[in-house]
């Protein structure tokens, strides 16, 4: 049976063409419609959405605890959330930075990470469990959202620095970017808080623990903390501007830290 | 007396501060921080042990001098370490005084005074003002009825100024932030509870018929029925599963399988299956048809008509003597061995005579077999062993139900945030002005876009 890599790879150039149309957009506001944009995010959606579905068919669907699969699904997550934000807030000037961000992980992983390939696929039995499945894929979903964030708090920044330029009219407000982080933000934090919960459930299942202090719980847990306390720092006066991006650029590093830290451990052993 | 009042005051105020909570989360996200940088003492290993003695080693050598400061900082055991717990307990302080002040809050229904009004009028982003001919009460019915359609609870005071409206929208999720509060509360003091009240003893390798006696409940022991693995093509496990039985006092009381993320349970305490390995039981016969007496080279291994060898890809070599044959069987265990076929388990007999290292026999099995060495019969016979935790957590329940709390509490607090209206109506000389205003963040969400439409809603009752 073919595999989806090559899918993979079309939806890498059609978010690589999604990314230029974005900038264009960025500088000339007027050259292109808005369907146009609009109708590459749904191209690559569709494109990337298919290649999931075809690799959760082909292999099995614990088989996205591989960190080509699970880092696939992050992008689509990033992608969706990005959409969400891009139609409820009704502006678009923080893609480029968003999508940029989902275009290094996306070529990353197709360069640097060789995909699941069904014959050597081993999966550990501990990892057949729905459980698993649930905490893997809500905290891809939230490191989604920590991506939009992460594009939203470059977009601060940048804003603030080219506030008066006249070579990117497209440029979002600062208020605009500030928005869309701390909405972001907002997505993520129920996705995440349901990954550490679905963890534990796994955890006490498979080893009678629910809380161990490995790797993968550690980072996951300092992740939730910082995006815990950037969202009571939103509230505070004299943090919702600059040290508000900053956390959330800070979140979302150390969120792409933990990503190879979720997809280990696929490997069973005697 | 009054000191002492304001003592408290300054000390309320201070354990109620969400800066407080910004610096406590911060703190406990360092301490956490350390585990990911530095090796930490395993759970369950004893200071002064031998186990500990190699452990620190280990540690000695990787930080050399550094080694013993970071032991007298705490930082090789941080969760034990008041770093971790002082902070933890100041958050539990922190979010209990802020739990009162919610509740405070959220079990009575905010009022509106003329002042709290012209401040929110003054710093709200969305606000609208109305002037026409007519009465208040007919305007403010009007404006009461179109809020209640919108399914807004609202409250109606008189005040010599005029009449003031105060209408809330998903007013239950108010309590949100206080559940979510509890649910950490909860939470935490499970953790650190769990450790006390839980208990749960570890790598119990019981090969098939093997008993245990659990030593946290002396009336009940443990007997595996029998063993089963799924292997992919190269042999390495797919699945497995085992089949065991509850005793108390020697009586069989429960039957059930276990497998991973498939635990079996009784009267509180749970069976998880964390790992298995093959087991190996060698009986032989000599020329005349009479056993071969064995003893497995193991701890426990005495002379017996079989002998039974418990391998793991960690501990893959086994010794069997034939005392009678002056014989020394020596079993080696390959996960993965190479063949035309592919990689797939297979077992190295090799057997020597007592006190001598020429090879006498060697041969490589991949299953059960027999074999024939100097005129007498071994057969071999493979089976598996399964490890076993046997584990009671009375915190799990507790510390669950505190998540499910938490995340239920951050889904309505966050998606669903209480909409609140302030509206004031006065007249004079039959004009009527009624100011509105929606409370809460200035940004593009729901509950301004609802206060748009509504606002058109209430320009065309008016």
């Amino acid at each position: 049976m073919p595999d989806e890599s090559a899918l993979y790879f079309v939806a890498n150039l059609i978010l690589f063409a999604l990314l230029l149309l974005c900038w264009t957009h960025l500088f000339r506001p007027n050259w292109l419609p808005d369907r146009m944009l609009l109708g590459t995010l749904l191209l690559f959606l569709s494109c990337q959405g298919m290649a999931l579905l075809w690799s959760g068919l082909r292999l099995e669907p614990w088989a996205f605890a591989h960190p080509y699969l699970s880092t696939m699904f992050l992008i689509e997550a990033t992608l969706l959330v990005y959409r969400l934000l891009e139609r409820l807030l009704k502006q678009r000037g923080v893609g480029p930075f968003v999508l940029t961000l989902a275009f290094v992980i996306h070529a990353y992983v197709i360069l640097f990470i060789p995909p699941p390939i069904e014959e050597t696929l081993q999966i550990s039995p501990f990892l057949r469990s729905p459980w698993h499945l649930l905490h893997l894929l809500s905290a891809m979903v939230a490191y989604g959202a920590y991506t939009c964030a992460g594009g939203g708090a470059i977009g601060y920044l940048m804003a603030g620095l080219l506030a008066r330029s006249r070579f990117a009219p497209g440029l979002p407000s600062t208020q605009d970017c500030q928005m869309f982080t701390r909405r972001a933000l907002v997505i993520g934090f129920p996705w995440l808080s349901s990954s550490l919960v679905t963890g534990a459930l796994w955890a006490q299942l498979a080893w009678g623990s629910y809380w161990s202090w490995r790797a993968e719980e550690v980072w996951l847990l300092i992740v939730w903390l910082v995006l815990t306390m950037t969202l009571h720092a939103r509230t505070r006066p004299g943090w919702q501007s600059r040290p508000l991006a900053l956390l959330s650029l800070l979140g979302f590093v150390l969120a792409l830290l933990s990503l190879p830290l979720l997809g280990q451990g696929l490997a069973p052993t005697w | 007396m009054v000191m002492r009042r304001d003592i408290l005051d300054v000390l309320w105020r201070f354990f109620s501060s969400r800066g407080l909570t910004l610096i406590l989360l911060t703190a406990i996200a360092l301490v956490v921080s350390f585990n990911a940088i530095l090796p930490q003492m395993p759970a369950g290993m004893t200071i002064g042990s031998n186990e500990y003695s190699r452990w620190y080693a280990d540690i000695r050598a990787r930080y050399l001098q550094w080694a013993d400061l970071l032991e007298d900082l705490g930082l090789l055991s941080i969760y034990a370490s008041p770093w971790f717990k002082l902070p933890l307990a100041l958050l539990i302080l922190n979010l209990t005084i802020c739990a009162v002040e919610q509740f405070e809050a959220v079990s009575r229904w905010p009022n509106c005074s003329a002042e709290e009004f012209d401040l929110a009028f003054k710093r709200a982003s969305d606000t609208r003002t109305f002037v026409m001919s007519g009465t208040v009460r007919g305007a403010m019915t009007n404006l009461r009825a179109l809020l209640e359609r919108h399914r807004y609870k609202v409250k109606v005071q008189e005040e010599q100024e005029g009449s003031y409206l105060t209408a809330q929208r998903f007013f239950l999720t108010r309590w949100g932030a206080l559940l979510g509060h509890g649910g950490l509360i909860v939470v935490i003091v499970g953790l650190l509870l769990g450790g006390r009240l839980a208990w749960r003893e570890e790598e119990i390798r019981l090969g098939p018929h093997q008993m245990y006696q659990i030593q946290h409940d002396p009336s009940l022991s443990l007997r595996l029925d029998n063993s089963q693995v799924k292997l992919y093509p190269d042999g390495t496990p797919r699945s497995y599963r085992a089949q065991l039985t509850f005793l108390e006092d020697g009586k069989e009381v429960a039957t059930g399988m276990v497998a991973p993320n498939a635990p079996f349970t009784y009267r509180g305490i749970t069976l998880y299956q964390r790992s298995h390995g093959p087991v190996m039981k060698i009986t032989g016969l000599d020329t005349q048809g009479e056993p071969v007496p064995l003893q497995a080279l193991a701890p426990g291994g005495t002379l017996q008509e079989e002998a039974i060898l418990q391998l793991s890809e960690g501990e893959n070599e086994g010794y069997v003597a034939a005392p009678e044959q002056n014989l020394i069987l020596r079993l080696v265990f390959h996960p993965h061995l190479p063949t035309e076929t592919g990689e797939i388990p297979a077992l190295v007999v090799q057997a020597y005579r007592g006190g001598v290292t020429d090879l006498v026999f060697s041969e490589t099995k991949f299953g059960s077999a027999s074999m024939h060495i100097e005129g007498n019969s071994y057969a071999l016979e493979w089976g598996h062993y399964a490890v076993l935790t046997i584990a009671r957590d009375p915190s799990f329940a507790p510390t669950m139900l505190g998540a499910t709390s938490l995340l239920t509490a951050a889904i309505i607090t966050l998606y669903l945030p209480p909409r609140h209206i302030w509206a004031v109506v006065s007249g004079k000389g039959g004009v009527v002005e009624t100011r509105l205003v929606r409370l809460g963040e200035g940004d593009k969400g729901g509950g301004a876009r609802e206060f748009h439409v509504l606002m058109g809603e209430v320009e065309e009752s008016l």
